[in-house]
């Protein structure tokens, strides 16, 4: 699952394919995420993944691994 | 807060926006095109209509409303309330309502004042006309003028600003009628302010997540217990009319409010964010949405700075609405103003 959202964080965000992002990541590391990259994330991951971010969820996401954890708990709910 | 009103009808509308389009696009040589088309992707705003030459807030306001009067027929004489909401005048004082009642011709039998008041501008500026003419007896008119022209005074560097706002203005009538229903709810929370301000003669500030943020939780809250207060149900609006302020916004609160998409009409990617004006632009725009002639309800949000946020359900019956005006003109100021 990490390695999926990351490669859709590259590709959102259009960050060097050769990059290394980790689950530890968010704003503070990554340039291109600041609003308009967060909002554009949100919108491709509901796309991708076909799931829809409530509000609780959605001001959680502070870094890569938060988005894992999200999803990982809708794949099971 | 809720208000509910059971005498006053809204018998117009119309919007005037500028002629010049300035596409998003055009800022890849300035933010590079990566920024660029992650920003359109992101907002939906393509394109935002933007004042030149001079062109205003009062320019856009007076010529929606001087077409909105003529079309309905209505005696200046007979417009006893004349409202601008902005948070881009012209005049420092006195209010600016002043000098659209001096250019429409509307007679000295009446009251004219500014309200300043950004993206919530339309809804609060229709309760305060609710609430005021409570008093006054059936077929008192009066006009309501909002908008704004942020463009003259962003600042083109800021990515996370410039792309966002379009210029444009509204102008819509009012008269007292038994029978006619507005159906209020209103918040404002100042506690929040930083997150969209702006100094005089500064380009605005704004936290963009803080807003996204309030824009979902606050104003979606606000909705879906709107539609629980007054004990109504979606299926009965014709017509959703949300504050266009970019697109993933718009289609959270569509869905964490269930609203139906057919219902709810989009304008943010050709105009962009036009503050108060974007209920008037959207409604002019899809003037043929719905039939106007028929009583149906149509439900208003309008949420941005202050912050302020609120809604509005109305009954249509007979409103004139005509399309939107594209136009450069400017009005020529009079000597004696200069």
């Amino acid at each position: 699952m990490l390695e999926r959202v990351i490669k859709t964080v590259k590709s959102v965000l259009d960050i060097d394919e050769e990059a290394v992002l980790t689950a530890d990541m968010g704003p503070d590391d990554i340039d291109e995420w600041d609003s308009f990259g967060l909002i554009a994330l949100f919108a491709a991951i509901e796309k991708e993944y076909q799931v829809k971010f409530s509000y609780e969820e959605m001001i959680q996401i502070g870094c890569i691994g938060d988005i894992v954890t999200i999803l990982e708990q809708k794949e099971l709910a | 807060m809720y208000g509910q009103y059971d005498n006053i009808r809204m018998a117009g509308i119309t919007a005037s926006v500028p002629k010049h389009v300035i596409n998003n696009e055009n800022l890849i040589p300035i933010y590079g095109e990566k920024v660029v088309k992650k920003q359109i992707k992101a907002t939906g705003i393509v394109e935002r209509h933007c004042a030149m030459d001079g062109q205003n807030t009062l320019d856009l306001c007076y010529f929606a409303a001087n077409r909105l009067l003529d079309a309905l027929k209505w005696s200046r004489e007979e417009v006893r309330l004349v409202i601008f909401v902005s948070a881009h005048p012209v005049f420092a004082a006195p209010a600016n309502a002043f000098y659209l009642q001096r250019r429409l011709g509307i007679g000295t039998n009446c009251i004219a004042f500014d309200i300043n008041l950004a993206c919530s501008g339309f809804v609060v500026g229709m309760e305060t006309i609710g609430a005021f003419l409570q008093s006054y007896p059936e077929g008192t008119k009066a006009l309501l003028m909002v908008g704004a022209t942020p463009n003259a005074g962003l600042d083109e560097e800021d990515q996370g600003t410039a792309p966002l706002f379009g210029d444009g203005c509204g102008a819509a009538a009012f008269e007292v009628k038994k029978g006619h229903h507005m159906y209020f709810s209103q918040y404002s929370d100042g506690n929040q302010m930083e997150y969209l301000y702006r100094r005089p003669g500064e380009a605005p500030h704004m936290n963009g997540m803080g807003l996204f943020n309030f824009a979902i939780k606050e104003v979606s809250d606000s909705i879906n217990d709107f539609f629980k207060h007054f004990e109504t149900t979606r299926d009965e609006v014709a017509c959703f009319f949300l504050h266009q302020a970019q697109k993933f916004m718009f289609d959270k609160v569509m869905e964490f409010c269930d609203l139906p998409e057919d219902k709810c009409p989009i304008t943010y990617d050709h105009f962009g964010n036009t503050a108060s004006a974007s209920i008037p632009i959207t409604m002019s725009y899809y003037h043929d949405a719905i039939d106007y002639k028929k009583r149906v309800k149509i439900f208003l949000c309008a949420f941005g700075g202050g912050l302020s946020w609120g809604n509005v359900l109305l009954d249509t019956e007979d409103i004139l609405v005509l399309p939107v005006e594209y136009t450069d003109e400017r009005l020529e100021m009079e000597e004696c103003l200069c």
